[in-house]
C-alpha cells in the first residue's frame, strides 16, 4: 500500500489548499489543527489512513501527492475524526474534499464508478434483481415505488456528475 | 400518523424482509405508510466522495417529492438518513446553496424546494411519536435474557450537530428499544465503530475485516446476536458473514437481526411475518428464548 508523501517536496506545494478547501460547502478548517492527534486514535482506518496526517498535509499544501494517494478513498466516512475534533477542524469533510478534487480530475476508483454507471441507468445505487422482485410479491409486499429515472438522471447531467464519471479512469 | 415511506436503494436491493418487518409493525401502531414514488437513490456517501452538490440535489429532489405528497419523511437507511438531513440543512442554513439548489431542481423536475420537510428513521417514530410505553404495552412474547450488541450505524449518529439524532458517544435510543423486548443491550467494545460498508467497492478485504473487528468484539462479549437499523451495516453483518470467515479465518455464527425483526417476533409476529427467513445466518436459536404467550 503506497503512502500519501514518502517525502515532502515543499517546492510543489500548493499553500492555497487549506483556504480552497474552507471555502467549499463541505468546509473543513485544516489550518485550526494542533496535531492533537484524537483522530486517529478513533479512527478504524488509522492503519493505512491518518486523519491527523492528511490535515497536516493540507496544511503544508501537498496538493498533488494527496489527490493521487490511494489513502483518502479508505475513509470509511464513519465521522468519528469529526465528531471528537476538540479544534472543529472536520477531517471527514476534508478528506470529502480531497476526493472531490480527484475525481475532477479522472480519478475515481472502480467501484465507485461502476456504482455512478448504475445511478446514471437506472437511478439507484444497486440494480434490484428479479427474483428480488418475485420474492416482494410471494411476501404480500408492493411493488416498488418506480424511479423516475430521466429525471434523475438530469440532475446527474446539471451536476457534472455524469461528465466526470465519463472521463474518470 | 402518515408518513412519506422512502425505502432507498439497498432495502429493495438486497433485504426486503426490513421492508416486510417495517410493515407489520408500522400497521400494528396506526402508522400509515405512503410509498414515495419516483423518488431515486438519496446520493449517499458514495457520491459524496465524488461530487457534494451531486448527492445534496439528489437528495433535495427526495425532500421536494415529500413536500408535494404533504407529508414527513420516514426512512429505514441510515444513509438515507445521513444525505437527507444534511440536504436539509444545507437548505435551511445556506442561502446561496439554495438557490443553487433551487436552480437544479427548476431546470431538471420543475421542483423547488425551501425545507420544511422532517426527516425521520423508523426508529425516532417508534421512539417518539408511538413512545416506549406503549410498545411496551403491546410486548406478548418477550426475549427474556436474550444478550444483544446493539449497533447503531455511523450515520444515524455523526456528525451529531446536522444529525440531530442522540448523544453521539453514548447514544440510548435503540438501546431503550430492544430492552423492551426482554433482552439486555450488552456492552462490547466495538459497539461505535463503523461496519466498514462505504469503502466496500473500494477495498473488500479491507471492509470486510473491520466488520470481522466488531463481530468478534461481539462475541467476546457474549452477545446472543446483533440488532442493528441500517441495511448496509445489516448486510455486512450477515449476508457476508461467511466472506468475513473466510477473510479473517474465524467463525462468528452470530445472528443479525434488524429492529423491526426483533420487535415484531416481541410483539407476537411470526418469524415468517417479520421475514426471518430471509436473515442469511439463522435466528432459529434465538426463538427458543421467547417466553410462550
Amino acid at each position: 500500500m503506497s503512502r500519501a508523501a514518502t517525502s515532502l517536496k515543499l517546492v510543489e506545494a500548493d499553500t492555497n489548499l487549506k483556504f480552497e478547501i474552507a471555502k467549499t460547502e463541505l468546509g473543513g478548517k485544516a489550518f485550526w489543527c494542533v496535531q492533537c492527534g484524537i483522530c486517529t486514535s478513533g479512527c478504524p482506518v488509522a492503519e493505512f489512513l491518518k486523519p491527523h496526517r492528511i490535515v497536516r498535509m493540507v496544511v503544508l499544501g501537498l496538493k498533488d501527492q494527496l489527490i493521487n494517494s490511494r489513502e483518502i478513498w479508505f475513509c470509511t466516512t464513519c465521522f468519528t475524526c469529526s465528531e471528537r475534533c476538540p479544534q472543529e477542524v472536520d477531517p471527514s469533510n476534508i478528506i470529502f474534499s480531497l476526493k472531490n478534487m480527484a475525481a475532477k480530475q479522472g480519478k475515481i476508483p472502480k467501484g465507485l464508478r461502476d456504482i455512478g454507471k448504475s445511478l446514471i441507468e437506472t437511478g439507484r445505487a444497486i440494480k434490484i434483481s428479479t427474483a428480488r422482485e418475485k420474492e416482494r410479491m410471494k411476501l404480500g409486499l408492493p411493488r416498488i415505488p418506480q424511479v423516475d429515472v430521466e429525471k434523475n438522471r438530469k440532475i446527474l447531467e446539471e451536476t457534472n456528475f455524469v461528465k466526470t464519471l465519463e472521463e474518470a479512469k | 400518523m402518515k408518513y412519506a415511506y422512502y425505502l432507498g436503494c439497498l432495502i429493495p436491493a438486497r433485504l426486503n424482509q426490513y421492508d416486510l418487518s417495517t410493515r407489520a409493525v408500522a400497521k400494528k401502531f396506526g402508522i400509515e405508510l405512503v410509498d414515495l414514488e419516483g423518488a431515486g437513490c438519496c446520493g449517499t456517501v458514495l457520491v459524496r466522495s465524488v461530487n457534494f452538490k451531486t448527492n445534496l440535489a439528489m437528495s433535495a429532489r427526495i425532500l421536494a417529492l415529500a413536500k408535494n405528497m404533504g407529508f414527513d419523511l420516514l426512512v429505514l437507511c441510515n444513509g438515507c438518513y445521513e444525505s437527507l438531513m444534511e440536504a436539509e440543512d444545507f437548505v435551511k442554513t445556506n442561502e446561496d446553496f439554495r438557490e443553487q439548489l433551487n436552480t437544479i431542481l427548476k431546470s431538471t423536475d420543475n421542483l423547488v424546494y425551501e425545507g420544511g420537510v422532517k426527516v425521520k428513521h423508523l426508529i425516532q417514530v417508534l421512539y417518539e411519536d408511538i413512545g416506549i410505553e406503549r410498545l411496551k404495552d403491546e410486548i406478548k412474547k418477550p426475549f427474556d435474557g436474550l444478550r444483544v450488541a446493539v449497533h447503531y450505524g455511523c450515520h444515524i449518529l455523526r456528525p451529531s450537530h446536522r444529525m440531530k439524532f442522540d448523544n453521539a458517544e453514548n447514544p440510548r435510543i435503540l438501546d431503550d428499544l430492544v430492552e423492551i423486548t426482554g433482552a439486555k443491550s450488552i456492552y462490547w467494545p466495538l459497539k461505535l465503530w463503523c461496519c466498514g460498508s462505504p469503502i466496500l467497492a473500494i477495498d473488500r478485504n479491507l471492509s470486510l475485516s473491520i466488520a470481522g473487528m466488531k463481530l468478534k468484539s461481539a462475541k467476546e462479549a457474549g452477545a446472543d446476536c446483533i440488532v442493528t437499523i441500517c441495511p448496509a451495516c445489516q448486510i455486512q453483518f450477515d449476508i457476508l458473514q461467511p466472506e468475513i470467515s473466510r477473510v479473517t479465518g474465524e467463525q462468528y455464527n452470530i445472528p443479525v437481526l434488524l429492529y423491526p425483526q426483533l420487535l415484531g417476533l416481541a410483539l407476537g409476529f411470526t418469524p415468517e411475518e417479520v421475514g426471518l427467513h430471509l436473515n442469511r445466518i439463522s435466528a432459529e436459536s434465538l426463538l427458543k428464548l421467547q417466553s410462550k404467550a
